[in-house]
């Protein structure tokens, strides 16, 4: 930080890790920030085509259909712009401040950034077999799934390290509608809930819809 | 530099000026004067602004040079807005 200007800034903290990993747009937006975030919806779609790993929903993440890799790459795509533009318009009715539409796209986009470990969990042959061994147990459909010991206590770590992921995706995505609208307060956490069950709701229906 | 306080620590009520000096002469000149309303806010605030105007009033300038985002300063302006405005119609109440 520049010394003659950190000091007209005294109420904005030096970045740490603590910084970057939970309001990195303190440091980071606009450009820069679309531009991460469209190589993190990319990135996440790519891996987890994979593992047939779907980003189905804004806060949704299931394995399963076998799909071509544009429409996981497009999921990611559809469930940013749902929750960014029902954000925008939330923004524009509670706050006061002229905002960019670019900071909230971009620092949305890349809010989505922990979506990439789940996509990776998701490559765990434990993983995988034991997803395929629930599925077979649930439906009786085709020849039986073996499973080795370990797998079900991977499944499980994995499973909880993905809900740890969305609730740090969820936590900075509200960091992003904070920072880039000025929005604070209850009327922030109201419009901010609002919009992420609308979305959630948008994009499972767009998704289904182009699938 | 000691900070300059701007509240009455008791009542909490605005301070004007009463007394004035002269650090060359010694003249001392009592009155009744008001603190202008820049004077009246937090030093980090009236830093703001004078970094604000030698970056030509660029935000983008300010955010460039202290490594924070846009937004980031831009809210801060913000903030400093409503703080003025509260301070300007406090000012008005008052007179």
């Amino acid at each position: 930080m520049n010394d003659a200007t950190a000091q007209a800034l005294p109420q904005v903290e030096k970045p740490g890790i603590a910084g970057w990993l939970f309001n990195p747009f303190a440091y980071i937006a606009g450009g820069p920030s679309l531009i991460l975030g469209l190589a993190v919806i990319l990135a996440s779609g790519v891996i987890g085509s994979l593992s047939n790993s779907h980003f189905d929903g804004v806060l949704d993440f299931h394995t399963g259909t076998p799909m071509p890799l544009w429409f996981f790459i497009m999921e990611g795509f559809v469930d940013w712009i749902a929750l960014s533009v029902l954000l925008f318009c939330a923004g524009k009715i509670i706050s006061k401040s002229k905002f960019r539409a670019i900071d909230l796209f971009g620092t949305q986009a890349m809010a989505r950034w922990p979506a990439i470990f789940s996509a990776l969990l998701a490559l765990l042959p434990s993983f995988q077999n034991f997803s395929r061994y629930l599925l077979w147990r649930a439906t009786q459909h085709g020849s039986p799934v073996t499973v080795q010991p370990l797998d079900g206590a991977i499944f499980t770590m994995a499973i909880c390290a993905m809900l740890l992921a969305l609730g740090w995706m969820v936590w900075l995505m509200y960091q992003s509608f904070g920072v880039s609208c000025n929005a604070r307060g209850w009327k922030a956490v109201t419009a901010f809930i609002v919009s992420l069950l609308v979305a959630e709701l948008i994009s499972k229906v767009v998704i289904v819809v182009l699938a | 530099m000691k900070k300059l306080p701007t509240e009455c620590p008791s009542c909490h009520s605005r301070l004007d000026v009463s007394r004035l000096v002269c650090n060359a002469c010694h003249t001392h000149i009592e009155g009744a004067f008001q603190l202008p309303v820049l004077a009246s806010l937090r030093p980090e605030d009236q830093e703001f602004i004078i970094q604000f105007v030698l970056n030509d009033g660029s935000l983008k300038e300010m955010a460039k040079l202290s490594g924070v985002s846009y937004p980031t300063v831009r809210n801060l302006l913000d903030d400093l807005i409503g703080r003025l405005k509260a301070l300007q119609s406090k000012k008005e109440s008052s007179k």
